[in-house]
Parts: C-alpha cells; structure tokens; sequence
C-alpha cells in the first residue's frame, strides 16, 4: 500500500517585515497505513509549521515549495474549495492548548458536528458516539467548554478530530499544559484510536519521552530540517546526532539512578532562522564538532550500521 | 440528540442560563445609578410613545384642530402644555412627537447597525483587496460633511418617518463598522478560528458561527450609542425643514416654535418641552448605553 502522506523537498518561507524568514527548509517523509511518525524538536525548530502546511493552514503571503501528497492528492496544487473538502475528511488535527481551540461561547457537541456539517452530511449528529468514544459520555455533548476538565477538553478535541474519519490524524503537542497523569491516559486514548481505526498518526512534540510510548518511527527535526530519522525505540536508546544525543540524554532514565544526578543539558540558543549559521546549523552548540562541520553542511545519509536510519552529520556513516 | 435522557431537558437548561445571565445584566444596572436612572427614563418615553393614542386623540394634531382655540395660549387646566401659533394643543404634538422620534432614533439604529456590522465583520476578516474597498467607503462616510449628505439624501429619497431613519441609517453606520471589524480582528486571531479553518468550514461559516457571537455584546452596547445620534439627526433635520411633514416630531415643533417667534414672544410652553425631551431622551440613551458598554466589557470596569 501506498503512504497515507508523501511529503518530498517541502521548503516553508514566511514573509515578514524584517524578509522572508525559512522556517522548513527541505524535508521528505512519508507515513504509511497505521503507521506513527513522531516528530520532535525544540521551539522554533519548524515543526509545528510543518504540521500546519500539510493541510495549507498558513498566513497566505508564506511561500511553500516541493511538494504534499495527501492519500496521493497534492495539496499544494489544489484549488480552495477541494482543499476544504480534504480538511478534515483526510487528515484531521489536534491542536494544543484545549483551552483556546474550543469556541467558549458554544457547546461541545455543536462545535464537533460543525465538523460533519462542514463537510455537506450534517443529517444526523455524530456529537454524542463520538464523545462516548472518547470515554466523555454523550450528555457532555451540552456542556459548555468551561464546564470541562483540561484533560476533558482535550478529550473532546479528539473526538473532533475523529469527527469526518480522517486517514491521518496531525496531534500538534496534544498533552501540553496538562499534568502527567491526564498526559498519559490521553496518549493511551490516542494509542487505542489509532489501532482500533487504522490511522496513521503524525505526533509533534518537544518531550521525547511521549514518544517513547507513541511513535513507531521518530524523526528530530533542527532548524527546519529532519537531522535524524530511524525506528523509534532505537532511536531514543541510540541516538546518533549529536543534537538527538544531547535531547535523549535530557531525560533522565527511570531505574537508573546515576542519570538522575548527571542530566545533561545543551548550552546555547537555537539558531535565528533569519541568521543561520554556515554549514551544518548546529555546529555552534555541537560538542564534537569538527572544522569541516563550518563548512559542510551534510544531508540525511543512511546510517552504516543501521538501515532504517538515517542521520546528517559529517562524523555518522562516513564511509 | 442522544438516547440519554437528561434529568433536565437542554431546553431548559437553556432558558436557567439565560435567565441567569440576565440577571446578571440587572444586577450589575441596578448598581450603576446612572443607567438604572437612564432605563426608568426610557422605559417612561416608550410607555408615553405607546399609549399616546390613549393621553390625546390624533385629530387634536390636525391643523383644523386648532381653529376655535386661541394662539399661542399659555399653559391652563384645559390645555396643559399650552397652544401653539395656530391654536392647537402642544401636549398632543408632544405625546404624538415621541412616536415619531423614538421610532426614527432605533430604525434609522437598526439599519445602521446591520450595515457597520456587516462591512466590519467583512472588512475585519476577509482581509486583501475587499477589505481596503469596504474600509475606503467606510473612510468616504466617516469624512464627508454628515448634514448635507444627509439633508441631500432626504430630499432625493423624499420624506416618510421610514425613508428619514433610511437616511440616518446609511450616514451614520461608519463609526462602528471601525469599532466591529477592530474587534473582529483580534477575535480572527483565536485559535478556535483557526480551528474552525482546519475543519474545513468556509468563510461565511465562520464569520456567523465564531465571529460574530464575540462582537455582538459589542454592537448591542454600540447600538444604544447610536440612538441618541439618529434622534438629534431626525430633529435637526425636521428643525430644518426636511421632515415629514405630516408627522409631528419633537423637532418639527421645534421648527414650528421658530418659525412662529414664540421665542420673542416668550411663549416658554412651544419650545421648552420638545428640547427638552429631546435632551431627556438623548442624554438617556447615551448613559444606558456607556452602562451596558460596562457590563458587556469588563476592563471598562473601574474607569
């Protein structure tokens, strides 16, 4: 079967008053069937804006290049009104931050058939199956968003999202700001959705622990590029670019005590997209940078000794 | 809905809400003295307006009315008010003005508020091209000199009480069309808006659904504050000549107390009570209006 998203050479260009700013600058993924991808990085490292292109939602002066293909449709090439319909229908987003993506003024289950009705089959409501899925019981359909839990919320955000039956869900930082028990039982949810569904999942994160448990392949993105992409539990036990290295190693490792009183931080700002340094972007805060890494700023190339890998930087898999 | 039955049915849980935020709304206006006075004062000239055909009969405005009585009388148990320079009661024209002047004031309000609030919610959300078109007529109505406009617009459009309120409706709605889209473009900023885009609704969807529910407590506060503007213009206008003639408003008695000199002739009962009615309702409007401009805008509390 061919992959759910196809995303090749995507460079991402906002326009701002200081000049175009690159946020995405060239990079390829795909995600097949029930697959998970998740995508992690710092803020600002593009990730986010990545997300919101697949389905184009950004300002219109931004310039986006390569190309997006959606269950094999391009999205870039399409007009608006195509482009509303595969809104949703294909791939479907839960946002971050419940709090502000829900309308105060309207109740849930309106704002989830909103979603149906959006797409011309507003017949019958879906509101109350869909929130019963999500384990919030259908009578919550009538609350109004303050009327909710922050976990409740993003609950029903889910329900939404699941409201047109998507092939791919976008969980843009679903669990932040909750606390780490609400965390998990939302990423057990997630987790359960997809299986029983099939849904192919694009998880972004800055706390590579979540990914641990979600994702089955994983790719870290620096400064608008995927700097190292591979199997997910290898990945995070493994991590072969120095960046990934320093985020793994920030995390400290339940049952070993010694992580705990060494966790190991990365000096440094991430680079001003307006001002990127030469050759590879994070050879500034690198550790073990050498004086090639000035000059040469390497692509993803596969790893030696792992295939499924792929990593850009001078010192892994040079032959 | 769903095959749950709800203790309560929505219906009424509906009606509990608004009957509660109601009652905030009361609440918080029994405690501002100045829009409780406001309110009773208003509620008063309605249930004048309403019950005129009851206080004097509509013939009593007719210019025959007048003619057994005397000119210019002053004030007697028999016509409170006075006559006026033909002879007829000032009372009924007054009673029989408020109709007039308060249907003038809210339709010409209605029709202004619906055109600012469309060009705004329009001009505020879709931005690009039609925004600068809409916000350059919008500047084109803001600037040009309001009374000839409208006294040429009168003229043109002829003079019933309902093409006058189109009149003041049309040059008079550019003001909150600025303040509705201003509003309009921080509400388009929100991340529900944004939401709302990812799902696929369009741009009409989102303006009714999401949009305009935010900006309305905003209109409706706006409203009253047009109210006493569409008055002073319909007055002004009558004072002028450019009334209807055929209905007696408060400021076509204003015109007739002019024109027939009860200034020097210190016929006091022709010209004080239309101004001040006219002030009374004016002033009104404006603090009723700044009360519920408070209530629906809490950061304007404390000021």
């Amino acid at each position: 079967m061919s992959a759910v998203l196809e995303v090749r050479d995507l460079h991402i260009t906002y326009a701002s008053s200081s000049g175009l700013v690159p946020a995405v600058r060239g990079v390829d993924l795909e995600i097949a069937p029930g697959e998970t991808l998740g995508l992690a990085g710092e803020s600002g490292c593009g990730k986010s804006t990545l997300a919101m292109a697949l389905l184009r939602l950004v300002p219109p002066s931004t310039q986006i290049t390569g190309s997006i293909k959606l269950a094999g449709q391009d999205i870039l090439t399409m007009k608006p009104g195509q482009l509303r319909a595969a809104r949703w229908a294909q791939a479907s987003v839960v946002f971050q931050g419940a709090q502000h993506v829900l309308n105060p003024v309207r109740r849930i289950g309106r704002q989830i058939d909103e979603a149906i009705e959006a797409h011309g089959s507003a017949s019958v409501s879906r509101a109350g199956e869909l929130l019963d899925l999500v384990g919030l019981g259908a009578r919550r359909g009538d609350d109004y968003p303050h009327e909710l839990s922050g976990g409740q919320k993003q609950r029903s955000l889910i329900a939404m999202a699941l409201a047109c039956d998507p092939l791919l869900l976008i969980a843009d930082e679903p669990t932040t700001a909750l606390d780490v028990m609400v965390q998990a039982q939302i990423l057990q949810l997630l987790d359960n959705i997809k299986r029983e569904r099939g849904l192919s999942m694009l998880f972004i994160t800055h706390d590579l622990s979540v990914l641990s448990h979600t994702a089955d392949r994983v790719a870290v993105m620096y400064a608008g590029r995927i700097i190292e992409v591979g199997a997910g539990d290898a990945l995070l036990r493994n991590s072969l670019h120095p960046y990934s290295k320093a985020l793994t190693a920030s995390f400290p490792i339940i049952g070993d005590p010694s992580s705990r009183h060494q966790p190991r931080g990365l000096a440094g700002d991430p680079p001003d997209p307006n001002n990127l340094p030469s050759g590879c972007p994070f050879h500034p805060r690198c550790t073990v940078a050498i004086d090639e890494c000035q000059s040469v700023d390497v692509q993803l190339r596969h790893a030696a000794d792992d295939e499924e890998r792929s990593v850009a930087c001078v010192l892994v898999g040079k032959s | 809905m769903n095959d749950l039955v709800p203790s309560t049915s929505p219906r009424d849980m509906t009606w509990a809400r608004r009957k509660q935020a109601l009652a905030r709304v009361w609440r918080e206006l029994r405690h501002d003295r100045a829009g409780f006075v406001s309110l009773v004062v208003l509620l008063g000239f309605g249930l004048v307006a309403l019950s005129a055909p009851l206080i004097a009969d509509r013939s009593l405005l007719l210019a025959a009315a007048g003619r057994n009585n005397p000119d210019l009388a002053s004030p007697s148990a028999q016509f409170l008010l006075g006559t006026d320079d033909i002879g007829r009661d000032v009372l009924a024209q007054l009673v029989w003005g408020s109709r007039v002047s308060l249907f003038i004031g809210i339709f010409a309000t209605v029709v202004a508020v619906v055109i600012g609030s469309v060009v705004g919610l329009v001009a505020g959300y879709v931005k690009g091209k039609v925004a600068t078109v809409l916000l350059a007529i919008d500047e084109f109505f803001l600037v040009v000199p309001f009374l000839p406009l409208a006294i040429v617009l009168a003229v043109i459009l002829g003079r019933s009480p309902v093409t006058l309120a189109i009149v003041i409706g049309i040059t008079s709605w550019a003001g909150s069309a600025r303040l509705v889209r201003a509003q309009v473009l921080t509400l388009s900023e929100r991340a529900y808006v944004e939401r709302a885009r990812a799902l696929g609704a369009g741009t009409w969807q989102i303006i009714f659904r999401h949009v305009l529910p935010g900006v309305t407590p905003l209109i409706i506060a706006n409203a009253t504050l047009i109210v006493p503007g569409a008055i002073l213009t319909e007055s002004t206008l009558s004072f002028l000549g450019f009334g209807d003639r055929l209905s007696p408003s408060w400021g076509k008695l204003l015109d007739g107390a002019q024109s027939s000199g009860s200034i020097t002739l210190n016929a006091w009962w022709y010209y004080l009570p239309p101004g001040l009615c006219i002030i009374a309702v004016v002033l009104a409007f404006t603090l009723f209006g700044r009360a519920l401009e408070r209530i629906f805008d809490p950061r304007l509390a404390g000021r």
